[in-house]
């Protein structure tokens, strides 16, 4: 699983650590989850979707998707 | 207040308030029992100690907001999901340590009662051990 939420962060002109305030999360996390070393749960995936004003497909795609 | 700090703190005080009864209790039951006094005694105070230090810790939590950010980061689902899985492995090595340990024990290597305080050690030793592992590498 790979996400776009590096790219949308700054797009948005955002930290790590503001994103993690939003998201009550703490920055490692946000890390982790940009890094793809985590994959965040359902609840957090839409806080991001959320916070991002996209769809979850826009922000989150399988790595077999994005190689066909 | 974030409600999932308040939730937190409120699930938490209930046990605090819980382990400071027990404790009470058990230092209340020390006086009738003279059999097991000092164990009883012990383990009220060690209870009650713990109990009314965490309520306490609390109490101040609810008024400091930096308190309440360690709250948040101690809820984070990446940290929780990370201790759960450094729990279950401890579990599994834990498991291996108690049967490797009752073979010493049948042999006499190693008295059940040592066999069961060291238990008690190594089981929080091993968790926490793995749990940094896991923390570090992600």
């Amino acid at each position: 699983m790979k996400n776009q939420i590096r790219v949308l962060r700054k797009q948005k002109g955002m930290t790590q650590q503001e994103l993690a305030k939003i998201l009550a999360v703490s920055r490692q996390t946000v890390i982790a989850i940009e890094n793809g070393k985590y994959h965040p749960s359902l609840e957090l995936a839409f806080k991001i979707s959320r916070v991002m004003e996209l769809p979850l497909e826009a922000i989150f795609f399988d790595q077999e998707d994005e190689d066909e | 207040m974030n409600k999932h700090v308040a939730k937190k703190i409120q699930s938490d005080e209930r046990k605090s308030k819980g382990l400071l009864i027990v404790g009470i209790a058990a230092l209340v039951a020390g006086f009738f029992i003279s059999e097991a006094q000092s164990l009883l005694w012990g383990l009220g105070l060690g209870l009650s100690i713990a109990g009314a230090g965490t309520l306490l810790v609390y109490k101040k939590a609810k008024q400091s907001p930096a308190m309440q950010e360690n709250i948040i980061l101690e809820l984070d689902e990446r940290n929780q999901s990370l201790n759960t899985r450094a729990a279950a492995k401890a579990f599994w090595l834990v498991y291996y340590w108690i049967g490797f340990a009752t073979l010493c024990s049948t042999f006499d290597w190693i008295s059940a009662h040592t066999l069961l305080i060291a238990t008690l050690f190594v089981m929080p030793g091993i968790y926490f051990f793995i749990a940094v592992v896991y923390h570090k590498i992600g």
